[in-house]
């Protein structure tokens, strides 16, 4: 079938990031040194949620939320370059009739989210926040055993786009079998999942690490 | 289990055994290897009842360690006063083995209790070999001396080629650990574990115990170390002892705790480790449920519109017979 005109394919203007005002200072990384000398409450390894910081969070995942709705617009396109074959366009970018304009929606400098369309599929790229060695390697492993079992979750990418932590990648197909504001509920219900495991999994490290200390300096009372 | 055990499970159990077993029973002839590379053999023959031979190998001693004869210091006078007649150590030890003790099965108490408390003893030779020079340090510090001709610092053996140090002063004992793992994951945990004690130093409960500090850089105590001495990735952990730890009873605990400082840190990491793995694989499991019930769900929703579910189907085999 002929491909559609190039006027149907809108290329929507939507907001890059956050408003100045309201985005989040990433936290500045400490050096080792430092940290032993900080009191308890200063404590950078304790994420401490605060007023301003769950609102940009609500914020940010509004906003991504929104652009996804906008976003995801796919309808089936066999490829244009080889008979019977139907190919993710976003993946491939060959011709840049089928693609719209990416989006780059950021928290901060260490959070943001990438949202490519094209005619047929979406990509979107997350680059979860890491703020010590701790949760770095937390997350690294964390989102390693979500992308070896990517096939049970059909949308998610196997490997992520470089520069990003985890990739989805939404085909007009998985729209078809799936409502679209379930899609989206999914990933939206996804990026919280997985920054409240990171929270969860370091507090556990913290917390085993505070009794094996304790256990080994009761010896000697 | 939390804490390191001093006295060997595998020991205690074979030694255990043979007193029970009495006068039947098989030849022994165990070896066993037990964290940071000490090893161990047992040996036993029903031609000689009376006897167990127990050989240790102890771990390899890096440069700054200095070894009186193979063994540290003070360690043939410690098992002589730690086991009296019961234990005779044979000269020279067996072939890769560092010490070889003969056990008089005889010499044991006859009471059970006062005999378990013996084999429990012998089982926790390597305490008595390995920690035997901390323990003559700590034994000065609790009756307030410094011990004659020792250097302001001393290199003990821990771990295969590593040492952790020691200053030793009149009222007090600075321990000094330099960190080293394999691992670049451990080194993180480990980092973060070894803070934690820090913190947990600081809480109120905890104020009798030994003060602790962890730097990234190796302290001031270690100047003059050769620098490969020093190479350590999860930085310096320093203890500072005083004589209300080590007096009476709490000097053999102090003196089993301090030797397995570094292998009770490296076993709490693995274990964090795989604790953190068994919950991220449930997590992700729990995940991909949700998200297949959600596509399930939607996956009926849909069949529910296609075959048209809400309306009422008219029976054809009715109309058939009743046309008929």
């Amino acid at each position: 079938s002929r491909p559609p005109p190039a006027s149907r394919l809108r290329r929507r203007r939507l907001p890059l990031s956050l408003p100045h005002e309201l985005r989040q200072p990433a936290a500045t990384p400490r050096s080792r040194s430092t940290r032993s000398l900080l009191s308890p409450s200063a404590d950078p390894r304790v994420r401490r949620p605060s007023v301003a910081m769950a609102n940009t969070l609500r914020l940010y995942l509004t906003c991504i939320r929104n652009t996804l709705e906008a976003a995801m617009c796919l309808q089936n396109f066999p490829c244009q370059e080889v008979e019977r074959h139907n190919k993710p366009e976003v993946e491939l970018k060959t011709s840049s009739e089928l693609l719209l304009n990416p989006v780059l929606i950021c928290r901060n400098e260490a959070e943001k989210c990438l949202v490519e369309t094209s005619i047929n599929s979406i990509r979107i790229s997350l680059k979860v926040k890491q703020a010590d060695e701790l949760e770095n390697i937390l997350a690294k492993k964390f989102l390693r055993f979500l992308s070896m079992r990517a096939e049970a979750f059909q949308v998610l990418r196997r490997k992520p786009v470089q520069g990003y932590d985890i990739s989805f990648l939404i085909t007009n197909y998985h729209c078809e079998d799936m409502h679209k504001h379930k899609l989206i509920d999914f990933i939206v219900q996804f990026m919280e999942d997985i920054d409240k495991e990171i929270s969860e999994l370091k507090l556990s490290v913290n917390t085993r690490g505070r009794l094996v200390a304790t256990e080994f300096l009761k010896q000697f009372i | 289990m939390i804490l390191l055990q001093s006295p060997s499970r595998f020991l205690l159990q074979i030694l255990k055994d043979r007193v029970v077993s009495g006068d039947k029973g098989v030849d022994i002839d165990c070896h066993t290897v037990e964290f940071d590379d000490v090893r161990y053999h047992i040996q036993f023959s029903m031609r000689n009842p009376k006897v167990m031979v127990l050989s240790v190998a102890l771990p390899l001693a890096p440069p700054e360690a200095i070894l009186h004869d193979g063994l540290p210091l003070g360690a043939i006078d410690a098992i002589k006063a730690a086991y009296g007649a019961v234990v005779q150590i044979l000269d020279p030890p067996k072939d890769c083995f560092d010490v070889t003790m003969k056990i008089n099965l005889t010499k044991l108490p006859t009471d059970e209790e006062q005999r378990n408390v013996v084999l429990t003893r012998i089982a926790s030779v390597r305490e008595v070999v390995l920690g035997a020079p901390l323990k003559l340090l700590l034994r000065h510090l609790a009756s307030k001396t410094v011990a004659p001709n020792v250097d302001k610092l001393v290199a003990l053996v821990h771990r295969p080629n590593e040492s952790f140090f020691l200053a030793p002063q009149a009222d007090k004992v600075t321990v000094v650990y330099p960190m080293r793992f394999q691992d670049s994951i451990d080194i993180v945990l480990a980092t973060s574990f070894l803070q934690e004690f820090v913190e947990a130093r600081r809480t109120a409960a905890l104020n009798n115990a030994p003060s602790c500090m962890w730097s990234p850089v190796p302290p001031l105590e270690l100047k003059g170390v050769n620098a490969d001495a020093l190479d350590a990735n999860a930085g310096f952990v320093t203890f500072v002892v005083f004589p209300r730890h080590v007096e009476g009873r709490k000097l053999d605990k102090t003196v089993w705790s301090l030797l397995t400082f570094h292998a009770y840190v490296s076993y709490h990491v693995k274990c964090s480790e795989g604790f953190m793995h068994t919950r991220m694989r449930r997590r992700v499991e729990s995940l991909i449920q949700q998200a297949l019930d959600r596509a399930k769900s939607d996956a009926e929703k849909l069949k529910k519109l296609v075959h048209g579910g809400s309306f009422r189907r008219l029976s054809m085999k009715h109309e058939g017979n009743s046309n008929h």
